[in-house]
Protein backbone atom coordinates (compact mmCIF):
# COMPACT_ATOMS: atom_id res chain seq x y z
CA UNK A 1 0.00 0.00 0.00
CA UNK A 2 2.39 2.79 1.28
CA UNK A 3 6.38 2.22 0.96
CA UNK A 4 8.65 5.03 2.48
CA UNK A 5 12.15 4.59 1.27
CA UNK A 6 15.30 5.93 3.17
CA UNK A 7 13.26 9.46 3.13
CA UNK A 8 14.93 12.15 4.27
CA UNK A 9 13.55 15.73 4.59
CA UNK A 10 12.99 18.91 6.66
CA UNK A 11 12.96 22.79 6.10
CA UNK A 12 15.07 25.02 4.07
CA UNK A 13 18.75 23.82 4.45
CA UNK A 14 17.59 22.20 8.02
CA UNK A 15 17.54 18.50 7.83
CA UNK A 16 14.73 16.80 10.12
CA UNK A 17 14.04 13.21 9.19
CA UNK A 18 17.20 11.26 8.11
CA UNK A 19 16.59 7.68 6.59
CA UNK A 20 13.51 7.19 7.17
CA UNK A 21 12.26 3.86 6.18
CA UNK A 22 8.84 1.66 6.68
CA UNK A 23 6.26 -0.08 5.06
CA UNK A 24 2.13 -0.75 5.43
CA UNK A 25 -0.26 -3.04 4.19
CA UNK A 26 -3.89 -2.46 2.79
CA UNK A 27 -6.31 -2.20 6.16
CA UNK A 28 -3.33 -1.29 8.32
CA UNK A 29 -3.29 1.11 11.02
CA UNK A 30 0.37 2.21 11.77
CA UNK A 31 1.25 4.88 14.71
CA UNK A 32 3.90 6.97 14.46
CA UNK A 33 5.31 8.11 17.78
CA UNK A 34 7.45 10.26 19.55
CA UNK A 35 7.63 13.07 21.84
CA UNK A 36 7.24 16.89 20.75
CA UNK A 37 9.72 17.86 17.70
CA UNK A 38 10.86 14.63 17.05
CA UNK A 39 9.69 14.55 13.35
CA UNK A 40 6.06 13.39 13.13
CA UNK A 41 4.77 16.37 11.56
CA UNK A 42 7.43 16.73 9.41
CA UNK A 43 6.88 12.96 8.42
CA UNK A 44 2.98 13.42 7.58
CA UNK A 45 3.65 16.65 5.48
CA UNK A 46 6.61 15.10 3.65
CA UNK A 47 4.06 11.93 2.90
CA UNK A 48 1.29 14.22 1.69
CA UNK A 49 3.79 16.60 0.07
CA UNK A 50 3.54 19.63 1.70
CA UNK A 51 7.25 18.97 2.38
CA UNK A 52 9.46 18.31 -0.86
CA UNK A 53 11.84 15.32 0.70
CA UNK A 54 15.26 15.64 0.26
CA UNK A 55 15.70 12.14 -0.89
CA UNK A 56 14.44 8.79 -0.75
CA UNK A 57 11.02 7.63 -2.16
CA UNK A 58 7.42 7.46 -1.62
CA UNK A 59 5.60 4.86 -3.26
CA UNK A 60 1.95 4.45 -3.23
CA UNK A 61 0.53 1.71 -4.53
CA UNK A 62 2.59 0.95 -7.64
CA UNK A 63 2.87 4.36 -7.95
CA UNK A 64 6.19 6.44 -7.16
CA UNK A 65 4.64 9.60 -5.53
CA UNK A 66 7.67 11.32 -4.03
CA UNK A 67 7.23 14.69 -6.47
CA UNK A 68 4.21 14.84 -6.68
CA UNK A 69 2.38 17.77 -5.54
CA UNK A 70 -0.43 17.47 -2.67
CA UNK A 71 -3.17 18.03 -4.55
CA UNK A 72 -2.20 15.32 -6.79
CA UNK A 73 -1.42 13.15 -4.01
CA UNK A 74 -4.82 13.76 -2.45
CA UNK A 75 -6.83 13.08 -5.59
CA UNK A 76 -5.41 9.52 -5.82
CA UNK A 77 -7.14 8.86 -2.46
CA UNK A 78 -4.64 10.13 0.21
CA UNK A 79 -6.97 11.89 2.99
CA UNK A 80 -4.89 14.21 5.53
CA UNK A 81 -5.70 15.57 8.91
CA UNK A 82 -3.58 18.42 9.93
CA UNK A 83 -2.23 19.14 13.31
CA UNK A 84 -4.26 20.79 15.38
CA UNK A 85 -7.07 20.09 13.50
CA UNK A 86 -6.76 22.26 9.97
CA UNK A 87 -10.78 23.54 9.68
CA UNK A 88 -11.53 26.65 7.69
CA UNK A 89 -12.09 28.86 10.48
CA UNK A 90 -14.28 31.22 8.02
CA UNK A 91 -16.43 28.11 6.42
CA UNK A 92 -19.47 26.61 7.71
CA UNK A 93 -19.46 22.79 9.14
CA UNK A 94 -21.04 21.68 5.77
CA UNK A 95 -18.49 23.84 3.57
CA UNK A 96 -16.04 22.57 5.53
CA UNK A 97 -16.80 19.06 4.28
CA UNK A 98 -17.62 19.67 1.08
CA UNK A 99 -14.01 20.45 0.68
CA UNK A 100 -13.69 17.14 1.34
CA UNK A 101 -15.29 15.68 -1.79
CA UNK A 102 -12.15 16.62 -4.08
CA UNK A 103 -10.26 13.39 -2.80
CA UNK A 104 -13.46 11.68 -4.59
CA UNK A 105 -12.91 12.18 -7.43
CA UNK A 106 -13.95 8.64 -8.68
CA UNK A 107 -17.14 9.63 -7.73
CA UNK A 108 -18.34 7.26 -5.30
CA UNK A 109 -21.00 8.09 -2.81
CA UNK A 110 -20.50 11.69 -2.47
CA UNK A 111 -23.10 12.22 0.13
CA UNK A 112 -22.17 14.05 3.62
CA UNK A 113 -24.48 11.58 5.08
CA UNK A 114 -21.21 9.53 5.88
CA UNK A 115 -19.88 12.13 7.72
CA UNK A 116 -22.96 12.58 9.41
CA UNK A 117 -23.35 9.39 10.45
CA UNK A 118 -19.93 9.08 12.13
CA UNK A 119 -20.50 12.41 13.65
CA UNK A 120 -24.26 13.11 14.72
CA UNK A 121 -22.86 16.51 16.26
CA UNK A 122 -22.05 17.89 13.15
CA UNK A 123 -25.30 17.59 11.79
CA UNK A 124 -26.83 19.72 14.16
CA UNK A 125 -23.97 22.68 13.68
CA UNK A 126 -23.53 22.03 10.29
CA UNK A 127 -24.43 25.88 9.35
CA UNK A 128 -22.65 27.52 12.17
CA UNK A 129 -18.73 28.55 11.43
CA UNK A 130 -16.58 26.10 12.15
CA UNK A 131 -14.25 28.49 13.87
CA UNK A 132 -16.99 29.12 16.31
CA UNK A 133 -16.92 25.15 17.17
CA UNK A 134 -14.83 23.22 20.37
CA UNK A 135 -11.57 21.69 20.00
CA UNK A 136 -13.25 18.43 20.03
CA UNK A 137 -15.84 19.00 17.59
CA UNK A 138 -13.54 20.68 15.12
CA UNK A 139 -11.38 17.31 15.05
CA UNK A 140 -14.42 15.62 14.50
CA UNK A 141 -15.09 17.42 11.64
CA UNK A 142 -11.59 17.29 10.48
CA UNK A 143 -11.93 13.72 10.25
CA UNK A 144 -14.88 13.52 8.98
CA UNK A 145 -14.00 16.14 6.21
CA UNK A 146 -11.68 13.67 5.07
CA UNK A 147 -13.80 10.67 5.55
CA UNK A 148 -16.18 12.17 2.95
CA UNK A 149 -13.21 12.08 0.37
CA UNK A 150 -13.56 8.20 0.90
CA UNK A 151 -9.69 7.63 0.99
CA UNK A 152 -7.91 4.75 0.66
CA UNK A 153 -5.53 6.22 2.54
CA UNK A 154 -6.00 8.53 5.77
CA UNK A 155 -3.31 10.29 7.84
CA UNK A 156 -3.78 11.95 10.87
CA UNK A 157 -1.46 14.27 12.62
CA UNK A 158 -1.87 14.21 16.27
CA UNK A 159 -5.81 14.49 16.84
CA UNK A 160 -5.96 14.51 20.46
CA UNK A 161 -4.15 17.68 20.71
CA UNK A 162 -6.11 19.99 23.24
CA UNK A 163 -9.05 17.61 23.39
CA UNK A 164 -10.22 16.26 26.68
CA UNK A 165 -8.78 12.22 27.55
CA UNK A 166 -11.72 10.65 26.40
CA UNK A 167 -12.85 11.88 23.50
CA UNK A 168 -8.91 10.88 22.52
CA UNK A 169 -9.84 7.37 23.24
CA UNK A 170 -13.39 7.68 20.99
CA UNK A 171 -11.58 8.82 18.39
CA UNK A 172 -9.13 5.91 18.34
CA UNK A 173 -12.31 4.28 18.45
CA UNK A 174 -13.86 5.80 14.92
CA UNK A 175 -10.57 5.35 13.80
CA UNK A 176 -10.89 1.57 14.44
CA UNK A 177 -13.75 1.38 13.34
CA UNK A 178 -13.58 3.61 9.85
CA UNK A 179 -10.35 1.48 9.00
CA UNK A 180 -12.63 -1.70 9.46
CA UNK A 181 -15.59 -0.65 7.90
CA UNK A 182 -14.35 0.94 5.09
CA UNK A 183 -10.61 -0.63 4.53
CA UNK A 184 -8.82 2.56 4.73
CA UNK A 185 -5.34 2.36 5.24
CA UNK A 186 -4.54 4.97 8.85
CA UNK A 187 -1.30 6.51 9.49
CA UNK A 188 -1.55 8.25 12.79
CA UNK A 189 0.74 10.53 14.38
CA UNK A 190 -0.20 10.67 18.51
CA UNK A 191 1.53 10.81 22.13
CA UNK A 192 -1.70 9.78 23.89
CA UNK A 193 -0.96 6.32 24.64
CA UNK A 194 -4.37 5.41 25.37
CA UNK A 195 -5.45 6.60 21.75
CA UNK A 196 -2.81 4.58 19.91
CA UNK A 197 -3.42 1.07 22.09
CA UNK A 198 -7.10 1.78 21.04
CA UNK A 199 -6.44 1.63 17.53
CA UNK A 200 -2.65 0.74 16.62
CA UNK A 201 -1.66 -2.26 14.72
CA UNK A 202 1.86 -1.46 14.09
CA UNK A 203 3.63 1.49 15.78
CA UNK A 204 7.03 3.46 14.91
CA UNK A 205 8.94 5.14 16.99
CA UNK A 206 10.75 8.72 15.71
CA UNK A 207 13.68 10.41 17.85
CA UNK A 208 15.76 13.20 16.35
CA UNK A 209 14.21 12.44 13.25
CA UNK A 210 15.24 8.44 13.40
CA UNK A 211 12.91 5.63 13.33
CA UNK A 212 14.40 4.00 16.77
CA UNK A 213 11.76 1.56 17.03
CA UNK A 214 8.90 -0.65 15.99
CA UNK A 215 6.28 -2.13 17.97
CA UNK A 216 3.50 -4.76 17.42
CA UNK A 217 0.62 -6.31 18.44
CA UNK A 218 1.77 -7.27 22.65
CA UNK A 219 4.18 -4.69 22.41
CA UNK A 220 1.52 -1.81 21.90
CA UNK A 221 -0.88 -3.12 24.54
CA UNK A 222 2.52 -2.98 26.89
CA UNK A 223 2.19 0.54 28.60
CA UNK A 224 5.69 0.37 29.74
CA UNK A 225 7.17 -0.50 26.72
CA UNK A 226 5.53 2.25 24.59
CA UNK A 227 5.74 4.84 27.53
CA UNK A 228 10.10 4.45 26.91
CA UNK A 229 9.45 6.07 23.71
CA UNK A 230 7.47 9.13 24.62
CA UNK A 231 8.99 10.79 28.01
CA UNK A 232 11.84 12.39 28.20
CA UNK B 1 -31.24 66.27 -2.06
CA UNK B 2 -30.89 64.09 -4.99
CA UNK B 3 -27.62 65.32 -5.78
CA UNK B 4 -26.24 63.63 -3.00
CA UNK B 5 -28.14 60.67 -3.76
CA UNK B 6 -26.80 61.02 -6.74
CA UNK B 7 -22.52 61.98 -5.84
CA UNK B 8 -23.18 58.71 -3.15
CA UNK B 9 -24.08 56.53 -6.59
CA UNK B 10 -21.10 57.94 -8.44
CA UNK B 11 -18.54 57.72 -5.81
CA UNK B 12 -19.40 54.47 -4.98
CA UNK B 13 -19.71 53.01 -8.40
CA UNK B 14 -16.49 54.38 -9.02
CA UNK B 15 -14.85 52.74 -5.48
CA UNK B 16 -16.30 49.52 -6.17
CA UNK B 17 -15.31 49.19 -9.99
CA UNK B 18 -12.44 50.60 -9.20
CA UNK B 19 -11.29 47.93 -6.26
CA UNK B 20 -12.70 45.13 -7.20
CA UNK B 21 -10.10 43.50 -9.60
CA UNK B 22 -7.06 44.49 -7.23
CA UNK B 23 -9.28 43.39 -3.76
CA UNK B 24 -9.94 40.19 -5.63
CA UNK B 25 -6.09 39.29 -5.77
CA UNK B 26 -5.22 40.88 -2.62
CA UNK B 27 -7.59 38.95 -0.59
CA UNK B 28 -7.42 35.82 -2.23
CA UNK B 29 -3.43 35.91 -3.10
CA UNK B 30 -2.31 38.48 -0.41
CA UNK B 31 -0.39 40.28 -3.74
CA UNK B 32 -0.49 43.73 -3.86
CA UNK B 33 -0.78 44.51 -7.64
CA UNK B 34 1.34 47.75 -8.35
CA UNK B 35 0.13 47.91 -11.87
CA UNK B 36 -3.56 47.97 -11.04
CA UNK B 37 -3.78 50.97 -12.07
CA UNK B 38 -1.86 50.85 -14.87
CA UNK B 39 -4.55 47.40 -15.75
CA UNK B 40 -7.28 49.92 -15.50
CA UNK B 41 -5.24 52.30 -18.23
CA UNK B 42 -4.95 49.45 -20.39
CA UNK B 43 -8.63 48.50 -20.56
CA UNK B 44 -9.85 52.60 -21.23
CA UNK B 45 -6.97 52.31 -24.34
CA UNK B 46 -8.63 48.81 -25.55
CA UNK B 47 -11.87 49.97 -25.08
CA UNK B 48 -11.31 53.64 -26.85
CA UNK B 49 -9.27 52.38 -29.88
CA UNK B 50 -12.12 49.72 -30.66
CA UNK B 51 -14.75 52.11 -30.12
CA UNK B 52 -12.99 54.35 -32.59
CA UNK B 53 -12.70 51.55 -34.93
CA UNK B 54 -16.36 51.74 -34.76
CA UNK B 55 -16.91 49.00 -32.47
CA UNK B 56 -20.18 48.73 -30.48
CA UNK B 57 -19.60 50.15 -27.28
CA UNK B 58 -21.10 48.04 -25.19
CA UNK B 59 -18.82 45.12 -26.88
CA UNK B 60 -16.30 47.05 -26.60
CA UNK B 61 -16.62 47.41 -23.14
CA UNK B 62 -17.00 43.36 -22.80
CA UNK B 63 -13.88 42.95 -25.37
CA UNK B 64 -11.49 44.91 -23.86
CA UNK B 65 -11.86 43.48 -19.97
CA UNK B 66 -11.35 40.07 -21.78
CA UNK B 67 -8.25 41.30 -23.61
CA UNK B 68 -6.77 42.68 -20.08
CA UNK B 69 -8.04 39.57 -18.45
CA UNK B 70 -5.65 37.97 -21.07
CA UNK B 71 -2.84 40.30 -20.65
CA UNK B 72 -3.17 39.52 -16.72
CA UNK B 73 -3.27 35.71 -17.72
CA UNK B 74 0.22 36.01 -19.16
CA UNK B 75 1.79 38.38 -16.43
CA UNK B 76 1.00 36.07 -14.26
CA UNK B 77 2.39 33.06 -16.10
CA UNK B 78 6.00 35.20 -16.46
CA UNK B 79 6.32 36.94 -13.32
CA UNK B 80 3.72 36.44 -11.03
CA UNK B 81 3.28 33.20 -10.39
CA UNK B 82 7.27 32.98 -9.59
CA UNK B 83 6.57 34.84 -6.61
CA UNK B 84 3.05 33.43 -5.02
CA UNK B 85 4.93 32.90 -1.56
CA UNK B 86 6.71 36.24 -1.95
CA UNK B 87 4.57 38.94 -1.30
CA UNK B 88 7.01 41.42 -0.78
CA UNK B 89 9.05 40.86 -3.81
CA UNK B 90 5.98 40.47 -5.81
CA UNK B 91 5.12 44.53 -5.10
CA UNK B 92 8.52 45.47 -6.60
CA UNK B 93 7.65 43.28 -9.53
CA UNK B 94 4.20 44.41 -10.27
CA UNK B 95 5.66 48.18 -9.75
CA UNK B 96 8.23 46.98 -12.09
CA UNK B 97 5.27 45.96 -14.57
CA UNK B 98 3.45 49.21 -13.83
CA UNK B 99 6.48 51.82 -14.93
CA UNK B 100 6.49 49.42 -17.84
CA UNK B 101 3.46 49.80 -19.20
CA UNK B 102 2.91 53.30 -18.68
CA UNK B 103 6.21 53.95 -20.50
CA UNK B 104 5.45 51.22 -23.07
CA UNK B 105 1.79 53.11 -23.82
CA UNK B 106 3.51 56.73 -23.93
CA UNK B 107 6.16 55.29 -26.12
CA UNK B 108 3.62 53.56 -28.44
CA UNK B 109 0.43 55.63 -28.77
CA UNK B 110 2.15 59.33 -27.53
CA UNK B 111 0.76 61.25 -24.55
CA UNK B 112 -2.78 61.11 -25.12
CA UNK B 113 -5.38 59.69 -27.18
CA UNK B 114 -8.70 62.05 -28.41
CA UNK B 115 -11.45 60.34 -25.56
CA UNK B 116 -14.81 59.59 -26.26
CA UNK B 117 -17.73 61.86 -25.57
CA UNK B 118 -19.99 60.27 -22.54
CA UNK B 119 -22.53 58.40 -24.28
CA UNK B 120 -26.49 58.39 -23.52
CA UNK B 121 -26.55 61.91 -22.62
CA UNK B 122 -28.82 64.05 -19.30
CA UNK B 123 -31.54 63.95 -17.52
CA UNK B 124 -32.98 66.62 -15.55
CA UNK B 125 -33.84 66.57 -11.29
CA UNK B 126 -35.14 69.73 -10.00
CA UNK B 127 -33.27 72.61 -12.31
CA UNK B 128 -29.38 70.35 -12.73
CA UNK B 129 -28.65 67.52 -15.52
CA UNK B 130 -27.28 64.14 -14.49
CA UNK B 131 -24.96 62.02 -16.65
CA UNK B 132 -27.38 58.78 -17.32
CA UNK B 133 -24.20 57.18 -17.69
CA UNK B 134 -22.91 57.60 -14.52
CA UNK B 135 -26.43 56.17 -13.10
CA UNK B 136 -25.52 53.15 -15.46
CA UNK B 137 -21.87 52.55 -13.96
CA UNK B 138 -24.32 52.28 -10.66
CA UNK B 139 -25.76 50.05 -11.52
CA UNK B 140 -23.53 47.60 -12.93
CA UNK B 141 -21.56 48.21 -9.92
CA UNK B 142 -24.56 46.44 -8.28
CA UNK B 143 -24.53 43.55 -10.45
CA UNK B 144 -21.14 43.40 -10.49
CA UNK B 145 -21.25 42.80 -6.76
CA UNK B 146 -23.98 40.43 -6.84
CA UNK B 147 -22.04 38.55 -9.12
CA UNK B 148 -19.22 38.57 -7.15
CA UNK B 149 -21.43 37.36 -4.30
CA UNK B 150 -22.50 34.32 -6.20
CA UNK B 151 -18.94 33.76 -7.34
CA UNK B 152 -17.69 33.36 -4.07
CA UNK B 153 -20.37 31.83 -1.98
CA UNK B 154 -22.28 29.94 -4.47
CA UNK B 155 -19.62 28.43 -6.69
CA UNK B 156 -16.90 25.31 -6.19
CA UNK B 157 -14.95 27.96 -7.45
CA UNK B 158 -16.23 30.05 -4.61
CA UNK B 159 -15.48 27.35 -1.78
CA UNK B 160 -12.01 26.74 -2.97
CA UNK B 161 -11.11 30.02 -3.22
CA UNK B 162 -12.35 30.90 0.54
CA UNK B 163 -11.09 27.74 1.68
CA UNK B 164 -7.27 28.48 -0.53
CA UNK B 165 -7.70 32.25 1.32
CA UNK B 166 -8.24 31.06 4.23
CA UNK B 167 -5.70 28.41 4.79
CA UNK B 168 -3.70 27.51 1.22
CA UNK B 169 -2.03 24.08 2.94
CA UNK B 170 -4.76 22.81 3.75
CA UNK B 171 -6.40 23.39 0.85
CA UNK B 172 -4.14 22.13 -1.26
CA UNK B 173 -3.87 18.35 0.83
CA UNK B 174 -8.46 18.31 -0.10
CA UNK B 175 -7.14 18.26 -3.74
CA UNK B 176 -7.58 21.98 -4.73
CA UNK B 177 -4.54 23.01 -7.04
CA UNK B 178 -4.20 26.17 -5.76
CA UNK B 179 -1.53 27.59 -8.13
CA UNK B 180 -4.33 27.29 -11.08
CA UNK B 181 -6.46 28.97 -8.48
CA UNK B 182 -4.06 31.89 -8.01
CA UNK B 183 -3.80 31.68 -11.99
CA UNK B 184 -7.41 32.22 -12.58
CA UNK B 185 -7.96 34.90 -9.61
CA UNK B 186 -5.14 37.25 -11.35
CA UNK B 187 -6.92 36.62 -14.54
CA UNK B 188 -10.27 37.37 -13.03
CA UNK B 189 -9.29 40.39 -11.16
CA UNK B 190 -7.12 42.00 -14.31
CA UNK B 191 -10.05 41.63 -16.02
CA UNK B 192 -12.21 43.49 -13.94
CA UNK B 193 -9.40 45.80 -13.89
CA UNK B 194 -9.68 46.09 -17.05
CA UNK B 195 -13.32 46.72 -17.41
CA UNK B 196 -13.17 49.40 -14.95
CA UNK B 197 -11.20 51.05 -17.36
CA UNK B 198 -13.19 50.33 -20.20
CA UNK B 199 -16.23 51.72 -18.17
CA UNK B 200 -14.62 54.98 -17.04
CA UNK B 201 -12.73 55.30 -20.41
CA UNK B 202 -15.71 57.07 -22.22
CA UNK B 203 -15.84 59.97 -19.55
CA UNK B 204 -12.18 60.72 -19.14
CA UNK B 205 -9.17 62.14 -21.15
CA UNK B 206 -7.30 58.40 -22.02
CA UNK B 207 -3.72 59.01 -20.97
CA UNK B 208 -0.93 56.51 -20.03
CA UNK B 209 -0.98 58.15 -16.34
CA UNK B 210 -4.75 58.48 -15.90
CA UNK B 211 -4.76 54.73 -14.26
CA UNK B 212 -3.14 56.88 -10.87
CA UNK B 213 -6.42 58.33 -10.24
CA UNK B 214 -8.22 54.71 -9.85
CA UNK B 215 -5.18 53.17 -7.88
CA UNK B 216 -5.03 55.43 -5.32
CA UNK B 217 -8.67 55.66 -4.67
CA UNK B 218 -8.37 51.89 -4.94
CA UNK B 219 -5.83 51.09 -2.61
CA UNK B 220 -7.43 53.52 0.13
CA UNK B 221 -11.04 51.16 -0.83
CA UNK B 222 -8.79 48.00 0.00
CA UNK B 223 -7.14 49.05 3.29
CA UNK B 224 -10.43 50.54 4.65
CA UNK B 225 -12.49 47.44 3.41
CA UNK B 226 -9.68 44.68 4.37
CA UNK B 227 -8.78 40.94 2.99
CA UNK B 228 -12.13 39.76 2.24
CA UNK B 229 -13.08 41.37 -1.04
CA UNK B 230 -16.68 40.40 -0.87
CA UNK B 231 -17.02 42.14 2.52
CA UNK B 232 -14.40 44.52 2.26
CA UNK B 233 -15.21 45.68 -1.49
CA UNK B 234 -19.21 46.12 -0.51
CA UNK B 235 -18.93 47.92 2.86
CA UNK B 236 -16.11 50.04 2.02
CA UNK B 237 -17.51 51.27 -1.04
CA UNK B 238 -20.66 52.17 0.56
CA UNK B 239 -18.88 54.11 3.42
CA UNK B 240 -16.30 55.65 1.66
CA UNK B 241 -19.15 56.55 -1.12
CA UNK B 242 -20.77 57.96 2.00
CA UNK B 243 -18.00 60.30 2.85
CA UNK B 244 -16.26 61.36 -0.44
CA UNK B 245 -20.15 62.41 -1.81
CA UNK B 246 -20.88 65.16 1.78
CA UNK B 247 -17.26 66.33 1.58
CA UNK B 248 -17.65 66.44 -2.50
CA UNK B 249 -20.63 68.57 -2.27
CA UNK B 250 -20.45 70.55 1.00
CA UNK B 251 -16.24 71.34 0.54
CA UNK B 252 -15.62 70.22 -2.75
CA UNK B 253 -13.38 67.53 -4.39
CA UNK B 254 -10.15 68.03 -2.73
CA UNK B 255 -11.67 67.22 0.73
CA UNK B 256 -12.94 64.54 -0.85
CA UNK B 257 -9.90 63.22 -1.54
CA UNK B 258 -8.43 64.02 1.73
CA UNK B 259 -11.25 62.40 3.33
CA UNK B 260 -10.26 59.28 1.64
CA UNK B 261 -7.03 59.00 2.96
CA UNK B 262 -8.29 60.81 6.39
CA UNK B 263 -10.58 57.72 6.86
CA UNK B 264 -8.05 55.02 5.84
CA UNK B 265 -5.46 56.08 8.18
CA UNK B 266 -8.03 55.96 11.12
CA UNK B 267 -9.18 53.00 10.25
CA UNK B 268 -5.18 51.49 9.68
CA UNK B 269 -5.46 52.48 13.33
CA UNK B 270 -8.69 51.04 14.56
CA UNK B 271 -9.04 47.93 12.71
CA UNK B 272 -5.95 46.96 11.24
CA UNK B 273 -7.49 44.36 9.30
CA UNK B 274 -10.28 46.88 7.74
CA UNK B 275 -13.90 45.98 7.81
CA UNK B 276 -13.65 42.04 6.72
CA UNK B 277 -11.57 42.09 10.07
CA UNK B 278 -14.34 43.46 12.21
CA UNK B 279 -16.96 41.28 10.52
CA UNK B 280 -15.21 38.14 10.19
CA UNK B 281 -14.55 38.72 14.22
CA UNK B 282 -18.41 39.02 14.41
CA UNK B 283 -18.96 36.18 12.47
CA UNK B 284 -16.65 34.14 15.08
CA UNK B 285 -18.10 35.34 18.33
CA UNK B 286 -21.95 34.50 17.07
CA UNK B 287 -21.61 31.50 18.98
CA UNK B 288 -21.19 33.12 22.42
CA UNK B 289 -24.74 34.17 22.38
N1 LIG C 1 8.62 25.43 9.26
C1 LIG C 1 9.70 25.00 9.95
N2 LIG C 1 10.91 25.56 9.74
C2 LIG C 1 12.00 25.12 10.41
N3 LIG C 1 11.99 24.14 11.32
C3 LIG C 1 10.81 23.54 11.58
C4 LIG C 1 9.60 23.94 10.91
N4 LIG C 1 8.60 23.18 11.38
C5 LIG C 1 9.14 22.36 12.28
N5 LIG C 1 10.46 22.55 12.41
C6 LIG C 1 11.38 21.82 13.29
O1 LIG C 1 11.37 20.47 12.91
C7 LIG C 1 11.43 19.63 14.05
C8 LIG C 1 10.34 18.60 13.97
O2 LIG C 1 9.10 19.25 13.99
P1 LIG C 1 7.74 18.47 13.86
O3 LIG C 1 6.67 19.49 13.76
O4 LIG C 1 7.84 17.49 12.77
O5 LIG C 1 7.66 17.72 15.25
P2 LIG C 1 6.49 16.83 15.84
O6 LIG C 1 7.07 15.51 16.12
O7 LIG C 1 5.32 16.88 14.96
O8 LIG C 1 6.20 17.59 17.20
P3 LIG C 1 4.80 17.85 17.94
O9 LIG C 1 4.46 16.63 18.70
O10 LIG C 1 5.11 18.97 18.87
O11 LIG C 1 3.81 18.21 16.90
C9 LIG C 1 11.34 20.54 15.25
O12 LIG C 1 12.62 20.65 15.81
C10 LIG C 1 10.89 21.85 14.71
O13 LIG C 1 11.45 22.91 15.43
MG1 LIG D 1 3.49 17.63 15.07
Amino acid sequence: MLKVENLSSGYGTITILRDVSFEMKQGEIVAIIGRNGVGKSTLIKSLIGLIRPKSGKVVYGDRDITRMKPYERARLGIGYVPQGHGVFPLLTVRENLKMGEMINASGKDKSLEIAYDYFPRLHERREQKAGTLSGGEQAMLSIARTLIGRPKLMMLDEPSEGIQPNLAFQIGEIVKKCSSDMGISVIISEQHIGLIQTCAQKCYALDKGIVVGELAGEEIQDYNCIKRYLTV
Amino acid sequence: MFSYLYQFLDSFSFLVLAVSGLSIIFGMMGIINLAHGEFIMLGAYAMTIMAKASVPLPLAIILAALLVGLFGFVVDKLVVCRLYDRPVDSVVATWGISLLLRQGILILLGPSLPGLTTPMGTFMVGGTSYSIYRMVLALIAVVLLVLMYWLFMHTRFGLHSRATMQNSATAQAMGVNTAQMYSLTFTIGSALAGLCGALYGPTMTITPTMGQAFQNDSFVTVIVGGANPLIGTALSGTVLGVIQSVLNITMGTFFGKMGLLIVAIIVIRVLPKGFSGLVESYMMKRKNR
